[in-house]
């Protein structure tokens, strides 16, 4: 077999201070057509069945291990730490394992208590957080073992379960999730230095695209907005709707109570005697507001204060985050200016609340920031690209023993393009050396590689 | 004959490009972009499974378990979206459509469920192989015919937004297809869709159809992923040859009993009679000297795919020959998996190509090709399927470009002199070329034309859009 040493440099763009990392990264072996070499369970490997009840079970087990590994899994391991870890956890990661085989995870009932404002998060996954993590750690496991294979099946459940977490309408799950998918593709970056790992190119080709997906995000988010004041988007639909009960009027409480906790509403929304005066002062508005948008006068005077309040802040903010979610459906270029404009909107609502006869409760204030979201998903993607680039190279050398001048110049498979700008990454070849160049000064936050691949000669197999 | 006739015979033959006339209206954005959707909401769903209500929905539509047997009257509903909308009687399709009300109650609610639950088709597909049955998924076809009509009837009654949401509401059962695990649900799936875009260009024409750009944009793109299809297909090639597939995926482990081989010849046999290989053509004795003939080159062939040689020297030949067969086809789904990773214009060509291999592709004249040739036998013919995917992307994305010129022209009044004049909404790219579609206006008439990428697709592949502003 034929190996190329790639020396591979990475280090800090100008868009993050990640210290420089120097890597040494084996070439691998061509992309074969076989579909062993590939990353999420195949249907053959599955099992029939919902993922979502094993996650209790998973729970469950994790209670029989004692507390002092709580943070074990998170830590930076020795091998001989690993070892331990994986083994005191083992019924754990078997469970977890099962989960990830599964044919589904169904999200439906947490979604429908999410919708009535049953619940706010699931405890359950943030409990079960510290299960979902020992797959990365698996996977490192299996690569000190030198078994590369085994690896990329550990980082292949750990795909799947973080690309379940992000389909799902659970806050908690979404940042596990989110984690999870970086720990993923920083174990494939790992895995592809050893040099009996196969050419990944082909196996994260087939990943579904985008690995995030916005467009269920924007839902989610609505989803969420509207759940934390049940009873009122019955209202929207049909305006002779049962009013809201006191059991959901309390949801409204404690809804408000939480978004001023996490910074997302100011502090004086908590402030009743102000409340009740702002309601008062612009319940006219809030009227004129349901008016305009074709409600009847008898229905809208029928309405309690606070209802006729809520209401129009609700669509504002189910409108923005609309827009939101409709600007993420587009590529990221054209995506951007619109996101900045919708979070410029924001900051000039934030900057005047309180002094005009804005929405009394500003709950568009407690979006998340469209670009924001729109950089880190873009980034998640430009991460994937980058590997893919990168494997398309190791390929090209491979077959030609060398880096291609240009990333046109390879033929063995088609080259990702940078998904902010559309087109190839930049890249140059000085000497033997190649330079994938992917940081970003135009769209920040989205790129932090400048990476250095150097080969070294060929080994006789 | 006469050559006239021949001609014309020659002509009617020939399939004809997809050209779609409309008469539309200019419509500015909507206020709230959000009003109009055409899949369900995540804020709509409810707790269940859309193929089990699916199925109950289909059992009211033939009486059972008591009832009048509605399929007749869903057969004229048929008839009547195939007939030009001026000529469709309104009342009698109302009526049709009331008698579907205990049917279609349950159908919203399928519409709105939040999961299809294809988890006994799965199964079915892995221990069942090729001969897995699918009853269920060709009747997603027959109920969204009636959301199809419900929309039909809501333009005649001058309610386009109820139109929309009819076709919001069956557009869930394409995507429910989508999710079963194998390529003949895919084409299932875009047969819904093409039958509710159908619809969805007769409401374009209604004056008060709101604009659909920002609704078409918000769908999922690619509307159909074959990525699960092709992963069925791997485990219906597998899952023909129950017992066998151990050998596949642990060449290392035990040898196969006496016993299990007489099961696995008697099993093959029929597999390979049901599949049109039938051993009439060669023969016992000649597929024996053909396996034999092979063995050593299969041999060789596995052990370079990392099979263990010696172990291999132990089996059977013909667990040899089966068990190269099935690498092959696992190596062939992994080319056309690749294929399908690909944008349409650099992987369509290639599986069309793929296609054409695999349907030569017998133990003559490549020697290293195996001896049972399971490839031409169990593979589908990817390269169709993705074109029919590649199709349906671009009617929605050539809708998409629709709605922005309607945009435009609510601006300006006219059509624009090219696509790059439009700059309210960001225009897409034809999915099948990667490049603007081609755009010209004529005598007040915009075309939007799509083109065969290359000869290999038949002119169904071809779209044209004619637009007269309105």
């Amino acid at each position: 077999m034929t190996a190329l040493l790639l020396l591979l440099t990475v280090t800090a763009g100008q868009d993050s201070a990640l210290p420089p990392v120097r890597k040494t990264i084996v070439s691998a072996a061509p992309a074969s057509p076989h579909p062993r070499c590939r990353l999420l369970p195949s249907l053959l490997e599955q099992e029939p069945g919902d993922a979502f009840p094993l996650f209790a079970e998973i729970e469950f087990a994790l209670g029989e291990v004692p507390a002092r590994d709580e943070d074990a899994v998170r830590k930076e391991t020795s091998r001989e730490d690993l070892r331990g870890v994986l083994r005191r956890y083992e019924k754990v990661l078997a469970l977890v394992e099962k989960a990830a085989l599964r044919t589904r995870c169904d999200w439906g009932p947490l979604t429908a208590q999410l919708r009535r404002g049953e619940v706010r998060c699931s405890p359950l996954l943030d409990k079960v957080t510290r299960a979902f993590e020992l797959l990365p750690l698996q996977a490192r496991w299996h690569l000190l073992e030198d078994r590369p294979a085994e690896a990329i099946r550990a980082t292949g459940r750990c795909l799947r379960i973080a690309l379940w977490l992000s389909e799902g309408p659970d806050l908690s799950g979404k940042r596990i999730g989110w984690s999870l998918l970086f720990r993923c593709l920083d174990g494939i970056d790992e895995a592809m230095e050893h040099p009996r790992c196969p050419n990944l190119y082909w196996a994260l080709t087939e990943l579904p695209r985008p690995l995030w997906s916005l467009r269920s995000e924007g839902e989610v988010q609505r989803l969420r907005l509207w759940g934390g004041f049940p009873g009122l988007h019955r209202l929207v639909e049909n305006p002779a709707a049962e009013l809201p009960g006191g059991a959901e009027m309390a949801v409204w409480g404690k809804t408000v109570r939480e978004l001023v906790q996490d910074g997302l509403l100011p502090q004086p929304v908590l402030d009743m005697q102000l409340m009740a005066l702002r309601l008062y002062l612009q319940d006219p508005a809030s009227r004129d507001v349901l008016l305009r948008r074709g409600y009847p006068a008898e229905r809208i005077d029928a309405w309690p204060r606070l209802v006729r309040a809520l209401l129009p802040a609700l669509l504002d903010a189910d409108a923005r985050m609309g827009e939101a979610q409709l600007a993420w459906a587009l590529p990221a270029a054209d995506a951007r200016p619109r996101c900045v404009s919708l979070d410029l909107q924001v900051e000039k609502e934030r900057s005047r609340q309180f002094t005009d006869l804005a929405p009394a409760l500003p709950l568009n204030l407690a979006l998340l920031s469209c670009e924001g979201m729109l950089v880190q998903v873009t980034a998640l993607e430009r991460r994937l690209e980058v590997l893919r680039t990168i494997e398309a190279l190791h390929l090209e050398a491979h077959t030609t023993g060398r880096f291609p001048a240009r990333l046109a110049d390879i033929t063995a498979v088609p080259v990702p393009t940078d998904p902010v700008t559309g087109k190839p990454f930049r890249y140059g070849r000085e000497g033997n050396e190649a330079v994938l160049d992917v940081g970003s000064i135009s769209f920040p936050g989205g790129g932090w590689y400048h990476r250095v691949l150097r080969p070294r000669e060929r080994e006789t197999p | 004959m006469n050559p006239l006739l021949l001609v014309v015979a020659l002509t009617v033959a020939q399939p004809m490009a997809k050209e779609i006339k409309l008469v539309v209206h200019p419509a500015a954005e909507p206020r709230n972009l959000l009003r109009v959707q055409l899949l369900p909401s995540l804020l709509e769903q409810e707790s269940g499974d859309c193929v089990a209500l699916v199925g109950e929905a289909v059992k009211i539509l033939k009486g059972q378990p008591e009832g009048p047997n509605l399929l007749g009257v869903v057969d004229q509903i048929r008839e009547d979206l195939e007939r030009p909308i001026r000529q469709v009687d309104r009342k009698q399709l109302a009526e049709n459509l009331a008698k579907m009300k205990p049917a279609m109650d349950v159908l919203e609610k399928a519409a709105r469920a939040s999961r299809c639950d294809w988890s006994k088709t799965n199964e079915d597909v892995r221990t069942r192989g090729f001969r897995v049955l699918l009853p269920l998924i060709q009747e997603l076809r027959r109920v969204v015919v009636l959301f199809a009509a419900r929309a039909r009837l809501a333009v005649l009654e001058d309610r386009p937004e109820d139109a929309l949401r009819s076709i919001a509401m069956g557009m869930r059962f394409a995507r429910c297809a989508d999710e079963c695990p194998l390529l003949i649900c895919h084409l299932v799936g875009i047969a819904v869709a093409t039958i509710l875009l159908d619809q969805l260009d007769v409401v374009l024409t209604h004056p008060k159809c709101p604009n659909l750009y920002w609704a078409l944009t918000a769908l999922p793109q690619p509307f159909v992923d074959l990525r699960r299809g092709m992963d069925g297909e791997r485990a219906i090639v597998i899952g023909s040859f129950t017992g066998l597939s151990r050998f596949v995926v642990e060449p290392n482990g035990s040898l196969p009993t006496e016993e299990e081989m007489k099961t696995f010849v008697a099993s093959s046999e029929q597999l390979f009679s049901e599949i049109g290989f039938s051993l009439k053509d060669v023969g016992r004795l000649g597929l024996g000297a053909l396996i034999q003939l092979k063995h050593e080159t299969a041999i060789k062939e596995l052990t370079a795919g990392g099979f263990p040689a010696e172990k291999m020297r132990q089996w059977p030949p013909l667990l040899v020959a089966i068990v190269h067969g099935l690498v092959d086809c696992e190596e062939n789904l992994g080319r056309m998996q690749q294929a399908i990773d690909l944008p349409y214009w650099q992987g369509g060509p290639l599986l069309i190509d793929l296609d054409k291999a695999m349907r030569k592709r017998g133990p003559w004249p490549d020697i290293t090709a195996p001896a049972l040739p399971l490839s031409r036998l169990l593979l589908p013919a990817a390269g169709k399927v993705h074109q029919a995917t590649a199709r349906l992307d671009r009617r929605f994305a050539a809708l998409r470009t629709i709605e922005a010129l309607r945009l435009h022209a609510s601006r300006t009044g006219a059509w624009p002199k090219t696509l790059s004049e439009i700059d309210a909404v960001p225009v897409p790219d034809d999915p099948v070329t990667g490049k603007p579609f081609e755009y010209t206006v004529e005598d007040g008439v915009a075309v939007l034309h799509g083109p065969r990428l290359t000869g290999n697709e038949s002119a169904y592949f071809e779209l044209y859009y004619r637009l007269l502003l309105k």
